[in-house]
């Protein structure tokens, strides 16, 4: 009879990186100045981006970002559980005024990952809110592959030069965002992150297909969006002008999510209250698992609304 | 001047030689306990002003610096054992046009602090002054062509010749791949 040694996890690991040029995803959801790039331009981008090149074998895979709901996050999160067995470790650009409240909703999906999915968008320069470097999306993105390369786990967010992750609470729907790590001349991880493992993450059976996010706007474009769209919930981000009476433009019989930069209300049944929740994002995040898990008679419950 | 060293190999030299010519030195073990106020700077590269990065066998760490610094057109020496080059790493710095920023250098016992040093003093402000001094007199048998060329610059241009034959060879030391055997600096 033979003797099958099974190596450890992380033994298994490092001789995986020895054989072979470590394979990492990138799931490109926006984060590049144009906002409308077409799927050929998108791989050609990352083509030429050869210092990617130099750490990992990457493959880039363009998604469509549909303006309508937020279900193309939910599919974003079933493609790359689809995907799990072909990447070490992979990466997802968002645009940055969706990047948090995105990567939180992402972390919620997949609350259990064996390997790292990390998420990373342009950072916003400090002169002007909207305007953002190429050169500093790049530096983040081979920031976030070395992360995808490392020997941790989870739904990660990159910021800057700090890696965020959510502390899991035992319902897993009360995380508070923790640092994992840092970047800085490597990747600093914290000892007690968590460290990669076979476990694959279960499908979600959430959609997100009533949800809209609505940016902050012109009053007339935010009306207008509204109505346009098809959903029965709406996340509307005010961002740091998010104005008073805004929720009288939401039409009749549907719920939102009011987002400022320091609070988020929901408006529901004609009345505004203050959700009770750490972070914006995870108000956000809360607001759609609770939309999908309970539908709208959860909501106050899940989001510790107070009139 | 503040200068980065990412070293396994040399079991200290490059450091020693940083630090003996009077440079801040930062490693990657200081970088670990120093953990800088990640909101000072837009990426950790701004906390030093070049890089030495010992490259013979490439780990994962030296890429993503090295992967940085072509980026960000920092300044990097990037030195290799001789006759063990890692191949697939220069190819990627020895893309594009020179002069690039990356340079290169193959090294044995007896060359790697005067490289290390030759690339301070090219990097380094307060070093350069010394070196740009034209203090190494030097005798030179030119042709009557070159002597005719010389002497109608001179005058057109209001120079000297020998200012005229130090800028031609300080262009060409600037765009040459091949340097001088044992100051040998690929771009």
């Amino acid at each position: 009879m033979i003797a099958v040694h099974h190596p450890p996890p992380v033994f298994g690991w490092f001789c995986l990186l020895l054989m072979k040029k470590t394979s990492i995803k990138i799931y490109y959801a926006g984060g590049l100045e144009s906002e409308h790039l077409s799927r050929e331009q998108i791989s050609r981008w990352f083509d030429e981006f050869d210092e990617l090149q130099i750490l990992a074998e990457v493959s880039v895979s363009p998604i469509r970002v549909s303006e309508g709901s937020l279900g193309w996050l939910a599919a974003l999160a079933r493609r790359i559980i689809r995907d799990w067995n072909s990447f070490d470790g992979c990466v997802v650009s968002f645009t940055p005024d969706f990047f948090i409240i995105g990567s939180t909703i992402l972390q919620q999906l997949m609350p259990e990952a064996g390997k790292p999915v990390v998420c990373v968008s342009a950072p916003l320069t400090s002169q002007h809110d909207n305007a953002y470097g190429e050169i500093l999306y790049k530096a983040s993105m081979l920031n976030a592959v070395q992360v995808a390369l490392s020997d941790v786990a989870g739904v990660l967010i990159q910021r800057g030069n700090t890696l965020v992750g959510v502390e899991q609470n035992d319902d897993m729907s009360d995380g508070k965002l923790v640092t994992v790590g840092s970047i800085d001349f490597g990747i600093q991880l914290q000892k007690n992150r968590a460290k990669r493992s076979r476990v694959k993450p279960a499908p979600s059976a959430m959609k997100f297909d009533t949800v809209s996010y609505v940016r902050a706007g012109s009053r007339q474009a935010r009306t207008e969006e509204l109505a346009r769209a098809q959903a029965k919930h709406f996340i509307i981000d005010g961002g740091a002008r998010l104005q008073l009476g805004v929720e009288k433009q939401v039409p009749a019989g549907k719920t939102a999510l009011l987002l400022s930069e320091q609070a988020a209300y929901l408006y529901m049944d004609g009345s505004l209250r203050e959700v009770d929740a750490p972070t914006r994002a995870i108000a956000a995040a809360r607001y759609v698992v609770a939309l999908e898990s309970g539908g709208e008679s959860a909501l106050e419950q899940q989001l510790g609304t107070r009139l | 001047m503040i200068l980065y060293i990412h070293d396994n190999k040399t079991g200290g030299v490059i450091e020693q030689t940083c630090r003996t010519l009077g440079v801040e030195v930062l490693t990657a073990a200081d970088a670990e306990k120093q953990q800088a106020d990640a909101s000072q700077v837009d990426t950790f590269l701004d906390r030093v002003d070049a890089m030495v990065l010992e490259i013979t066998k490439p780990d994962q760490q030296v890429q993503f610096l090295l992967a940085h610094a072509i980026l960000a057109q920092k300044p990097t020496l990037c030195l290799y054992g001789k006759n063990q080059p890692p191949r697939e790493l220069l190819k990627y710095v020895k893309k594009g046009k020179p002069p690039r920023p990356i340079k290169t250098f193959s090294y044995t016992d007896g060359t790697i602090e005067r490289s290390v040093a030759n690339f301070i003093i090219t990097h380094d402000p307060e070093k350069q002054e010394f070196d740009d001094i034209p203090s190494i007199k030097y005798t030179l048998r030119l042709t009557p062509r070159i002597e005719r060329y010389l002497e109608w610059y001179s005058e057109t241009h209001q120079t000297t010749k020998a200012d005229r034959i130090r800028e031609l060879l300080e262009n060409a030391a600037d765009e040459s791949d091949d340097y001088a055997e044992g100051e040998r600096v690929e771009q």
